[in-house]
């Protein structure tokens, strides 16, 4: 559901965003940077050539920070469209929505979310053969579409039920399959081959099961995209994260460095 | 459906013995007693001041003082953030630690403490961070007190114009913690010729004496606790990371944050706690580690921004895609220490042709402004004993210096107390003292 939504707001936002244009003009001059040119660039860094002598002695240790991303050009042209992506119309977004929105409801519109996201947990935990992380994601489900009504509460999480999250990419972990190399995504950020992948599956299973049962409604593109709009200023609203506010000119590094530790603990979770 | 839904959820909720449950709240002092776990870990959640969850802040921006290359395109112009009164109060500016910007954790709780107690608070970043480096550093070699002063300085001013209109302010006071608190000193210092604002109180949160023995302390850090230095650092964060991991059950509930660290490291068996193999703490490790990611940042953002030449041939231009490996490996190796011989004391001395190094760095501590910090009865200093970033002989330096202006708390480490209970009072109370 989560990604669905988003894909929409996605589309919707670059509409609205590419009509104002005034960064990809600026990004243009950008985009002549061509393979070729990376490459002479690549080799101008070559450290035999320039660099300071420490840099050149064999004893120079690796990095944790470098990890293999053979796609690091195209990713990082990617990390900085969400990132004025974020600046200008996501931010500005979750901050109206915030003004206009008693903290109540916001509280009520991640819950159900949430709730709707239980559909996947439920789903992957049983993938993954983890029984009683199925059972408290089913409880849960009841609970909070009942008691909670329709999800906007989360009494469960009262009840010592807490939030089971599995997503397909950490099923296919949990089955062996490694990350793959890593993936900036178009607005919802650092991810993997193997996440991407999850993301569809997921995307595919939810729509299935439509637990909504917007599948048959008259204006069912309508309130998906609404849905998917609310869902994604929802989770912006929940994501601590802002771009370029670490004071590190490695903020890509130390971004792609972090999501890939936190993706291995949860698949190991 | 719905119905027999509800009876089911009802049924569960009945039978959960959780319901009731309520957790424990110990009283008394900051508890975390080793020194680099306290700096790590910060304070834990019954411990903290009790600060609101949100106040109105505002932010701003100040043209830069350089073009800013396209490398950085996201960090044009200079931010700061103001929390102001809507009556006349005293205004406190407040300036970060080392490589933090004016909105990192410890800046948020400060800005909220004061403006909870009546204050305006304008946060500033230190100029080791990266916006403030790149924007308002004239030199672009942030570390040299009294240079960043001037541009701090330079900095509260355009600051207050910009907000000028919106407030009233009684007074001026300035504060920072950790290298902000020698930059306040340096800053309330140059005030005095100045009289730009006439800065009454100068409040110091854990304050280096002499920098440079600091940065050898955080340095050395590294190079005593992760085995293989900076090479070993992939290796030492894996096993971090899987000891924490060990810990962590997102599945019980648990949020990765301060009281989760202090949960975990409470729950380790203490004589495993800080110390590895060898003596190695794996807290030191870590706050070695994170230094000298703060170096590399700064040794990479310098460098490009002054073409010293240091690890970036001279007029090499990057673009927003760049690959920056080599680069980050270089930045990574050099120690701040090696950051201010190699960098900064050259600039200087060509700058100001004739000083020696010994003469630079001493400009660059709290023995150069002794006089001040001695005759000013409005300066106060709060520090931990177990400190870990003053050099022995230190503590007692500053306690023969400031006599009864200075606050000794037992624990805490370096900063890791800055929002405890104890501590944000006595900011408040020194802030507030001789008010009517």
């Amino acid at each position: 559901m989560n990604h669905k939504l988003r894909c929409y707001g996605a589309i919707l936002a670059i509409t609205l965003f590419l009509g104002t244009k005034s960064w990809a003009e600026e990004e243009k001059d950008d985009a002549e940077v061509k393979q070729e040119k990376l490459e002479e660039l690549m080799e101008e860094q070559a450290p035999e050539k320039y660099e300071v002598e420490r840099v050149v002695k064999p004893e120079v240790p690796e990095n944790a920070l470098l990890i293999y991303d053979p796609w690091e050009p195209m990713n990082r042209g990617i990390y900085n469209f969400n990132a004025r992506f974020d600046r200008a119309i996501f931010l500005p977004t979750v901050k109206a929505y915030r003004a206009v929105t008693p903290d109540i409801v916001e509280k009520g519109v991640s819950n159900f979310f949430s709730n709707l996201g239980e559909v996947n947990n439920f789903v992957n935990n049983l993938l993954q053969l983890r029984i009683q992380s199925s059972a408290i994601t089913l409880s849960r489900f009841v609970v909070n579409s009942t008691i909670g009504v329709a999800g906007l509460w989360d009494p469960a999480e009262k009840f010592g039920m807490h939030l089971q999250k599995e997503d397909f990419g950490q099923t296919l972990g949990h089955w062996g399959v490694g990350s793959g190399p890593y993936l900036v995504m178009p607005f919802f950020g650092p991810s993997s081959l193997r996440d991407v992948t999850g993301m569809g599956v997921d995307y595919v299973v939810d729509y299935n099961i439509d637990v909504l049962d917007v599948n048959d409604d008259a204006n069912k593109d309508g309130i998906r995209i609404g849905l998917t709009l609310l869902d994604a200023v929802d989770t912006r609203k929940n994501t601590g994260f802002r771009y370029y506010e670490t004071g590190s000119p490695f903020e890509y590094e130390l971004v792609r460095y972090t999501h890939g530790q936190l993706r291995k603990i949860q698949v190991e979770k | 459906m719905f119905k027999q839904l509800l009876a089911v959820g009802l049924w569960m909720a009945l039978c959960s013995t959780e319901v009731l449950a309520t957790g424990e709240k110990p009283n008394g002092e900051y508890p975390v007693v080793d020194r680099f776990a306290a700096t790590v870990i910060g304070t834990p959640k019954y411990y903290k001041a009790e600060l609101p969850a949100e106040i109105p802040v505002k932010e701003y921006e100040l043209p830069g003082l350089h073009p800013v290359p396209k490398l950085f395109w996201y960090s044009e112009n200079l931010q700061f953030s103001a929390a102001l009164q809507k009556g006349r109060a005293p205004l406190v500016f407040n300036i970060a630690g080392t490589g933090a910007g004016y909105k990192s954790t410890k800046m948020l709780a400060l800005q909220k403490a004061l403006y909870k107690a009546g204050f305006h608070v304008i946060n500033l970043s230190s100029p080791t961070y990266l916006n403030f480096l790149i924007n308002a550093s004239q030199s672009n070699l942030p570390g040299f007190l009294p240079e960043d002063a001037e541009d701090i300085y330079r900095v509260m001013e355009l600051a207050y114009q910009k907000i000028e209109t919106d407030v009233d302010v009684s007074e001026f006071h300035v504060m920072g913690y950790s290298l902000g608190a020698a930059h306040a000193a340096f800053v309330a210092q140059l005030d005095q010729s100045r009289k730009r604002f006439n800065l009454q109180k100068v409040y110091m949160i854990n304050p280096p004496v002499a920098l440079y023995n600091s940065v050898s302390l955080l340095d050395q850090l590294l190079d005593d606790n992760v085995k293989g230095g900076v090479a070993g650092v992939g290796t030492f964060l894996d096993k971090a990371l899987n000891r924490l991991a060990a810990s962590y059950d997102p599945k019980d509930g648990m949020h990765f944050d301060g009281d989760f660290l202090y949960n975990a490291y409470s729950s380790w068996d203490p004589s495993q706690r800080g110390i590895g193999p060898k003596g190695r703490s794996g807290a030191a490790a870590l706050i070695g580690t994170s230094f000298r990611m703060s170096s590399a940042n700064i040794v990479f953002a310098s460098d490009l921004m002054s073409n010293t030449g240091y690890i970036i041939p001279p007029g090499t231009e990057f673009g927003r895609r760049e690959r920056l490996d080599y680069y980050a490996k270089a930045s990574h190796v050099v120690r701040f220490t090696e950051y201010v011989d190699q960098m900064i004391i050259p600039y200087l001395q060509q700058k100001y042709p004739g000083k020696s190094r010994e003469e630079l760095l001493e400009e660059a501590s709290l023995h150069h402004i002794e006089d001040f910090l001695a005759g000013n009865k409005q300066v106060r200093v709060v520090t931990n004993r177990d400190e870990i970033i003053l050099a022995s002989g230190e503590l007692e330096y500053m306690e023969g210096l400031l006599g009864d202006r200075i606050k000794v708390f037992d624990h805490g480490g370096h900063c890791g107390n800055i929002d405890s209970k104890e501590s944000v009072a006595d900011m408040v109370a020194f802030f507030k003292g001789g008010q009517e």
